[in-house]
């Protein structure tokens, strides 16, 4: 962040995000966000300075920041602050102050591709079938797993889980692991073939509609397939 | 009338302590060199008498019979006797301006003028009339606070400037900036007012090293610029209203009462040393107590718990009989050459003159410092001459197989720190020098340099002075006194022929028993490497 005019403090609405329910009024400047923070220094990022920022209501400069989205919200920096400032709760609500269509690329085609296809990645269903088909073929090819097969909207299961696009991407051995535990322990599972997308990155974007959108879906999932439990592994 | 408490001063200390009195039924007399006296407390009452423009002249006797001249305006004076006297006197405030190079005007003012020209009187008290209403500033305005910026501040000074801002927030609907150094919310109920304030909306800038720049226009407003220290940008504030903090100092009226009632002052002229044994209103003379800011900067909050304790330190001087004056400073009147050291040097102002020093034994607490110092060797304690020390001055009979060589030590304890530091040590076991003799006097000021010889003259192999830490001592100087006689005997023992290092002073407070047995110890084994004293 690089500036050379002064900023008019007169002009700044110091009771601006005071609704924001994050405490950001009682910081005491103790820095122990900034030094526990592991993506402080990148760009300039330190939680202390966006603290302090949402405090004297400089929103024009938080809102074209950088730094909300460098921010990981991990919580790192929530669970040292000794007044207990809801900082990743701060960079949400900063967020989601940011036209839609200048959130950060990435994030911004994931969202599109998630609420247009029910995925993040856009793949059609046909493609998920297959993918999740030809990882349950690879299983059933190990010894002891003979027959196995994946079992995709099942009704009445006792679990429905949901899917990190990731896992039918580039980390499909990882879904191995627990499609075998479910083998092995007789468990009665399902995968939806609509809606699967476990992630929701409108807790990235600061974005609830979305958020509520994306649970909304799990929750037809389950109310169609009338599944007993919910495996949200994400 | 034998329990009638003189009280200085004529501001709402004096008149608190005043009035909690009155209601012990206690008998006051207020002087104040003010022509007006407060007027909150003129019911007429047989118990309560007020001089105005009256001065103390003078002041002699002792707690529960003090003597005071008082001085009128047409030049009398008159005599007054007096148990107790209570120093109440107010401070006084300067405001910072020329720190910041402001100027005062409608738009700059002090932090005590803030609150009566910041606020609207409440309407019904206005009359309708042609006079014009006070500029007051507008909602959505800003008032700049100036606290501790340039110069440090008192937590009190904050308190204000918070309550002050917190009014303006919520009142007048001003957006109210401070610009400070070291937030000072030390004291009680200091945090939770600095959350009010945030909650409220007050912006606090806090400053390391760089200073706002203050730029005041020829109407009086102020625009400061500062980069901020959090966010490293820079900003400016225009300011409505520019409010600067103000230095605290003692009334100057405390230098003169100082002089004439004998009391020690604090280096910024407080009527109270910087003596824990002091705290919370006692004056290094008893039967004198200094309240509010006579004693200290006090924060308003504390006021009234200040006006209590006064009160009450009071009522118990009533209520204490005076202790028997046993054991006490006696001056030999034959002996005595009037040098006056002895006057000069009780820290208790209990040597009174009345042709010659005589000891007023009410006020005398046993120090020893006159005794010690006495040039004629004209003053006695009983129990602290060396007489009274001789069985401890005995060698203790070597213990053992005798073999080796065991030194006998003395060490002098003030019985306030190391006398209980020592009893500690033996209580919790710790090791202490097989062969140490302890004597405890009433302060380490009574250890006279004929104590020391005395030592060394009854086959003593290292003699030990323990003192309490300087700014600790009860008598003041006591401490002080005893190490400038050890230097001296160093000095004496080096002419002699003895080594100076079988002489050890050491300061010491009353919980460090470790530390008096370590000292001891380390001693212990240095004089044993040197081997028994030669004679």
């Amino acid at each position: 962040m690089t500036t050379s005019d002064p900023i008019a403090m007169n002009r700044l609405n110091h009771g601006l995000f005071k609704s924001w329910p994050c405490e950001q009024d009682h910081c005491l400047t103790c820095a122990l966000c900034s030094g526990s923070c592991p993506v402080s220094g990148i760009d300039g990022f330190d939680p202390r300075k966006i603290v302090r920022m949402v405090s004297l209501g400089m929103q024009s400069r938080l809102v074209e920041s950088r730094w909300p989205w460098i921010c990981t919200m991990c919580g790192k920096c929530e669970h040292v602050c000794p007044m207990g400032i809801h900082i990743p709760d701060l960079m949400r609500q900063i967020r989601s102050l940011r036209d839609r269509d200048k959130v950060p690329g990435i994030l911004h085609k994931g969202l599109e591709a998630a609420l247009k296809t029910g995925n993040n990645l856009g793949l059609p269903t046909e493609d998920f079938v297959f993918i999740l088909e030809d990882v349950a073929e690879e299983i059933a090819q190990e010894p002891g797993f003979e027959g196995f097969t994946v079992p995709i909207d099942k009704q009445g299961a006792n679990i429905l889980t949901t899917i990190h696009n990731k896992l039918v991407n580039t980390h499909t051995e990882d879904i191995k692991h627990w499609w075998k535990i479910f083998y092995a322990a007789g468990e009665d599972w399902t995968i939806p073939s609509e809606n699967w997308e476990g992630t929701n990155w409108g807790l990235f974007t600061g974005d609830d509609p979305i958020m509520k959108v994306m649970v909304g879906r799990i929750v037809e999932n389950m109310t169609r397939l009338k599944a007993k439990n919910l495996m949200w592994p994400e | 009338m034998k329990e009638r408490t003189l009280i200085i001063g004529n501001g709402p200390m004096a008149s608190g302590i005043a009035r909690a009195l009155l209601s012990a039924e206690k008998p006051i007399l207020v002087a104040t060199p003010d022509t007006a006296a407060f007027p909150d407390l003129a019911d007429p009452s047989p118990l309560f008498e007020v001089r105005t423009q009256t001065r103390i002249c003078r002041c002699t006797g002792t707690a529960g019979d003090f003597q005071v001249v008082l001085g009128h305006p047409d030049g009398s004076s008159s005599p007054q006797d007096f148990a107790h006297i209570v120093i109440a006197e107010e401070g006084v405030k300067s405001p910072l301006f020329s720190l910041y190079g402001l100027s005062a005007c409608q738009a700059v003012m002090s932090l005590s003028q803030a609150d009566g020209r910041l606020f609207s009187p409440p309407s019904s008290d206005v009359p309708a009339s042609d006079v014009p209403a006070p500029d007051l500033p507008e909602p959505g305005q800003t008032a700049a606070f100036i606290v501790g910026l340039a110069a440090e501040s008192h937590p009190h000074v904050l308190e204000t400037a918070m309550e002050t801002c917190l009014k303006l927030q919520r009142e007048s609907g001003l957006k109210t900036v401070i610009l400070t150094r070291n937030l000072k919310v030390g004291a009680p109920g200091m945090e939770a007012l600095y959350h009010k304030t945030r909650d409220a909306g007050v912006v606090y800038v806090k400053f390391s090293d760089a200073l706002p720049t203050f730029h005041q226009d020829p109407g009086g407003k102020v625009r400061i610029a500062f980069v901020d220290d959090v966010t490293r940008l820079p900003f400016t504030l225009d300011a409505d209203v520019t409010v600067v903090d103000e230095a605290s100092a003692p009334s100057p009226r405390l230098k003169d009462l100082s002089r004439i009632l004998c009391l020690d002052a604090d280096s910024a002229g407080y009527i109270q040393s910087d003596n824990v044994h002091r705290l919370s209103v006692l004056t290094n003379r008893k039967g004198i107590l200094a309240a509010g800011a006579s004693r200290g900067a006090l924060p308003p909050s504390d006021w009234k718990a200040e006006i209590a304790e006064t009160a009450l330190a009071v009522l118990s001087l009533i209520k204490g009989a005076p202790a028997a004056p046993e054991n006490k400073a006696r001056i030999d009147a034959g002996a005595c050459v009037r040098c006056l050291t002895c006057f000069r040097l009780c820290p208790y102002h209990a040597i009174t003159l009345n042709t010659r020093p005589v000891v007023a034994a009410d006020a005398c607490e046993r120090c020893g410092i006159c005794a010690a110092e006495c040039p004629a060797e004209a003053i006695t304690i009983d129990d602290l001459n060396v007489r009274a020390f001789s069985e401890r001055l005995l060698p203790i009979p070597r213990g053992g197989n005798g073999a080796a060589f065991t030194p006998f030590l003395v060490a002098f304890c003030c019985s306030r720190s190391a006398g209980r530091a020592k009893a500690q040590a033996a209580l919790s076991g710790l090791r202490l020098p097989e062969r140490l003799s302890v004597i405890e006097v009433p302060c380490s000021g009574a250890v006279a340099l004929e104590h020391l010889m005395a030592a060394f003259q009854n086959r003593a192999d290292g003699v030990l002075v323990f003192t309490c830490h300087e700014g600790n001592c009860h008598s003041e100087r006591g401490n002080i006194l005893a190490a400038r006689r050890a230097v001296h005997l160093k000095q004496v023992l080096k002419e002699i022929g003895i080594d100076p290092n079988r002489l050890l002073l050491k300061t010491l407070a009353s919980n460090m028993a470790a530390e008096f047995a370590e000292a001891a110890g380390q001693f212990e084994k240095q004089i044993a490497e040197a081997g028994p004293l030669a004679r």
